[in-house]
């Protein structure tokens, strides 16, 4: 039995890797794809940390178990599943929402959240080549085979303050210090101010600095395996929890919308016998994740997680998906606890926001953008309402 | 940091809780995820002060009320009625002490709450000492067109315009009842939803108001005790619903809310009266002018303070005694103080129940259990007979040397309070450490401050029922996950 590695690599959009099309910030990404399954249409149940992990790791939606920060023990982890199953569990990351503070160190073996460290306020978190290091220990202490090894890298994350050599391959005419760096997430992309296009232009090639450098962060994760003899045991699922805004539906970060940008996220299954890629244009969600593991263990399916295994493919059943948030502002929620939601099926992709209490309809095969809302024209406006409608507040009184 | 909600249960029995326990699955459930047990109540324990125990963790001398009504000079009798204001004057609770930490609180239906507190930045419902709803029952004032909106007519109290609910046809108060707390659970719902709230506190009185109603249905060792009628179950049904409504609660909770669900006291069979001043009369304590043709409370009685040593007031059984220098018309020597009142507890220890049996009567000096500036205008002597399954009566007029009667003045009455409440808390940080022994209802505000992470001031008589049992969280932790999410731009 292989061993099975998530890596997660937060705030990562789909449309700025290599293999989706994207310019080719991601050579080594690219590089691995004819061992992967790769997914084109994988969507995360959330626009945010909060609202997409309780999917990739819980296999549950957000708002499910009254809204939390702290990790409901009500869910069930994939990590407590597999260590039941008498399999080793470790999990390495640095983004405190899913830390031991709140709650989501349970049923690991080794669990490193980096909490403990002390961070600067250009670089708030722990990088992949310190996570890396770590990781590697772990590897070389842990004689169980299998394992189920989760890591994820923050690196892209903002501020956008990547390192010089980075900015330089993305665009060796950019003329910014440090300071300036921090003072753009300060000033502009904290306060969400797009008025300038040509700042949030820059934004988003200081963020494509940061996705080269995590590319170069998974490389040398690759490299350790490969050392370890461990890549040619290793089954790779790799995903991310949300991308990113630049402007592309008036703001910056990744606030409570539900928008292609920040839930379309790139997933891709790494499996080293295989030799060509496999495209996968199936409809597939974040919960899937965890069943995926369960299902590569071979354990026995757990009744609480409401995805699908992706594994065998052809097994996946042809279904919508649903993503689910609060409408947020950085950390500030707007109103009381205002519900966002989105349901796609097929290409067409509907979203709900309670804050306001509209309605946008998207056909995303003729607007991929989602700039023409065609909630009033189409025909299939009301079936997809009822869709969402009966999801709103469903948890609450 | 938790927020928390509590949800008093007026007269919650944790006997009844036992007997029923495979019928009440969602307590079960919070029992098994958290800490649970019978939990002590003051002395008398009933009225309003219980509550105001629980939400300040003070005794009831640091605030004055030993009952509904209260007397805070050396009159003869108890002319003032235990009102908000006063108390509000005299105590933190937990209402005051939270907005000023900077929590956003709530209280719904809390028992002496009117005229309905201003919470600054919260809201605050009044409970059903308001006296009509065009009085306002609701702070801040605009809160009243949600409460009806979600409610409907809202109603204060089960009793109706100037039906006391005890003499309220069986069917009527219990539909009434049933409609009361589900509005109230509609709220507490609404708030725990859609206000953001830290610290929700409602109170359900029908916990209370069932028992006292219909306990002799079901109770085969009640003095009416009646097998066939239709209300068998209907202590058992409202159990049963009060449990679903839990669920409810619980299920509507978000991670870091804290469910605490505890009673003022218990409840349990009243037995029967015991006409007090009927029987200080007949030991000589208490001369009266003139013996009423009919029976009277003490305000209407004719009472010869001159010859009078001792006098009781309330349900529960508070004696004053006459006190020279003190009361107007005292006639114990302060030097006699102690003597005298060990020679009457002595006395009224030997009063049997109605068939000669010991009631196991339980005295206490209120210097032993009541301290602070207002425990000197309280009785002197508090007595609990047989657990207070036998109340008192302060009215005269029975007929000499007659000391049971069977009716309270407002009606046949089923229930008695017990000196037991019921508790139990469960929720992220705290423990499923199960059953607790030892809590008491002084323990309520500190452990609220606990689960908060909030100081518990040192007056506090009280302390956390999560003690040390509490997961260490330092503030530390706090301080750097506030300031790693603030460099991440949340």
């Amino acid at each position: 039995m292989k061993n099975v590695i998530l890596l997660t690599i937060d705030t990562l959009r789909k449309d700025v890797l290599g293999c989706y099309g994207g310019e080719s910030f991601t050579p080594f990404i690219d590089s691995i794809q004819d061992n992967c399954i790769r997914f084109n249409k994988a969507y995360s149940p959330g626009p945010y940390t909060q609202a997409a992990f309780p999917g990739i790791l819980t296999s549950s939606y957000y708002l499910e178990y009254g809204r939390q920060k702290m990790l409901s023990e009500r869910r069930v982890l994939i990590s407590e599943v597999v260590k039941k199953g008498g399999i080793a569990t470790a999990g390495f990351h640095s983004n405190p929402y899913i830390s031991t503070y709140f709650g989501w160190n349970r049923g690991w073996d080794v669990f490193y959240d980096s909490m403990e460290e002390e961070v600067n306020d250009k670089v708030p978190y722990i990088k992949a080549d310190v996570l890396n290091k770590k990781v590697h220990d772990w590897l070389k202490s842990c004689q169980d085979k299998p394992f189920f090894l989760w890591v994820h890298y923050m690196d892209v994350h903002e501020p956008y303050v990547p390192e010089w050599k980075y900015i330089e391959i993305v665009d060796p005419s950019i003329q910014i210090d440090e300071e300036e760096m921090f003072r753009l997430f300060r000033d502009v992309v904290l306060k969400r101010d797009v008025s300038d296009k040509e700042v949030v232009e820059l934004l988003k090639k200081l963020y494509c600095a940061h996705v080269r450098e995590i590319d170069d962060g998974v490389k040398e994760f690759f490299g350790i395996l490969e050392k370890d003899n461990l890549l040619k045991e290793s089954v790779i699922i790799i995903t991310s929890d949300h991308g990113d805004e630049f402007g592309e539906h008036g703001g910056l970060s990744h606030d409570g919308k539900m928008y292609s940008e920040l839930v379309n996220v790139p997933l891709f299954i790494y499996e080293p016998s295989r030799e060509k890629t496999e495209v996968c244009d199936i409809l597939v969600s974040g919960l899937d994740v965890p069943p995926t593991i369960v299902y590569l263990f071979g354990l026995d399916s757990v009744d609480a997680f409401e995805g699908h295994p992706l594994i065998p493919l052809e097994d996946y059943p042809t279904r919508g998906a649903f993503g689910e948030a609060v409408d947020k502002h950085g950390s500030r929620e707007k109103g009381e606890e205002k519900e966002v939601h989105y349901y796609l099926e097929g290409d067409l992709k509907i979203i709900y926001c309670e804050t306001d209490d509209s309605w946008e309809l998207y056909d995303l095969k003729a607007d991929p953008k989602e700039v023409n809302n065609i909630i009033e024209i189409s025909s299939v406006a009301e079936t997809m309402k009822q869709k969402v409608r009966r999801r709103v507040r469903r948890y609450q009184a | 940091m938790s927020r928390v909600v509590v949800l008093g249960l007026d007269g919650f029995s944790p006997e009844l809780a036992e007997i029923w326990s495979e019928d009440l699955p969602n307590l079960k459930k919070l029992q098994q995820q958290g800490i649970w047990g019978t939990m002590e109540s003051t002395v008398p324990p009933t009225g309003p002060q219980t509550w105001t125990c629980a939400q300040s963790s003070r005794n009831p001398g640091i605030f004055g009320f030993w009952d509904f009504s209260y007397r805070d000079d050396f009159s003869y009798g108890e002319p003032r009625s235990a009102n908000c204001t006063v108390r509000d004057k005299r105590v933190d609770c937990l209402h005051k002490i939270l907005p000023i930490l900077g929590q956003k609180v709530a209280i719904i239906n809390v028992p002496l709450t009117w005229p309905p507190p201003r919470i600054p930045g919260g809201y605050s419902i009044s409970s059903f000492m308001t006296p009509s709803l065009d009085k306002g029952f609701t702070w801040p004032e605009s809160l009243k067109d949600e409460v009806y909106h979600l409610a409907g007519e809202y109603i204060i109290d089960a009793k109706e315009e100037g039906v006391n609910y005890r003499q309220m046809e069986k069917e009527r108060v219990l539909k009434r009842i049933y409609d009361m707390e589900s509005q109230r659970f509609t709220l507490l719902k609404h708030f725990i939803s859609n206000k953001q709230c830290d610290y929700i506190f409602t109170v359900i009185t029908g916990c209370d108001r069932i028992p006292h109603l219909f306990y002799h249905y079901f109770d085969e060792q009640h003095r009416r005790y009646d097998p066939d009628s239709r209300y068998k179950n209907a202590l058992h049904d409202y159990y049963i619903w009060i449990d679903k409504q839990i669920g409810e609660v619980w299920d509507s909770l978000d991670g870091e809310t804290v469910l605490f669900v505890h009673s003022a006291h218990g409840v349990q069979r009243l037995n029967g009266l015991i006409n007090l001043n009927e029987w200080l009369i007949q030991e000589g304590y208490m001369v009266l002018n003139e013996y009423p043709s009919k029976p009277a409370p003490l305000v209407e009685l004719s009472v010869d303070w001159s010859k009078t040593k001792a006098w009781a007031t309330g349900h529960i059984g508070q004696v004053y005694l006459n006190v020279k220098g003190r009361e107007p018309q005292g006639i114990v020597d302060p030097d006699d103080y102690d003597s005298f009142m060990d020679e009457l507890a002595d006395k009224l220890i030997q009063i049997p129940d109605e068939w000669g049996d010991s009631l196991k009567t339980q005295i206490f000096k209120r210097k032993e259990i009541h301290s602070g500036p207002f425990a000197q205008y309280g009785p002197d002597l508090f007595i609990l007979f047989d657990e207070c399954r036998w109340n008192i009566s302060e009215m005269a007029g029975y007929g000499q040397g007659s000391i049971y009667s069977f009716d309270t003045p407002s009606g046949p009455d089923d229930g008695a309070d017990g000196l037991y409440g019921y508790f139990c808390i469960a929720g992220p940080g705290v423990p499923a450490s199960g059953e607790h022994n030892g809590a008491m209802l002084l323990d309520v505000a500190p452990t609220v401050l606990d689960v908060m992470d909030l100081e518990i001031p040192q007056e506090m008589e009280g302390k956390s029922v999560l003690g040390e049992k509490k997961p260490a969280r330092p503030s530390e932790d706090d301080e750097k996950m506030r300031s790693r999410l603030k460099a991440l731009g949340y």
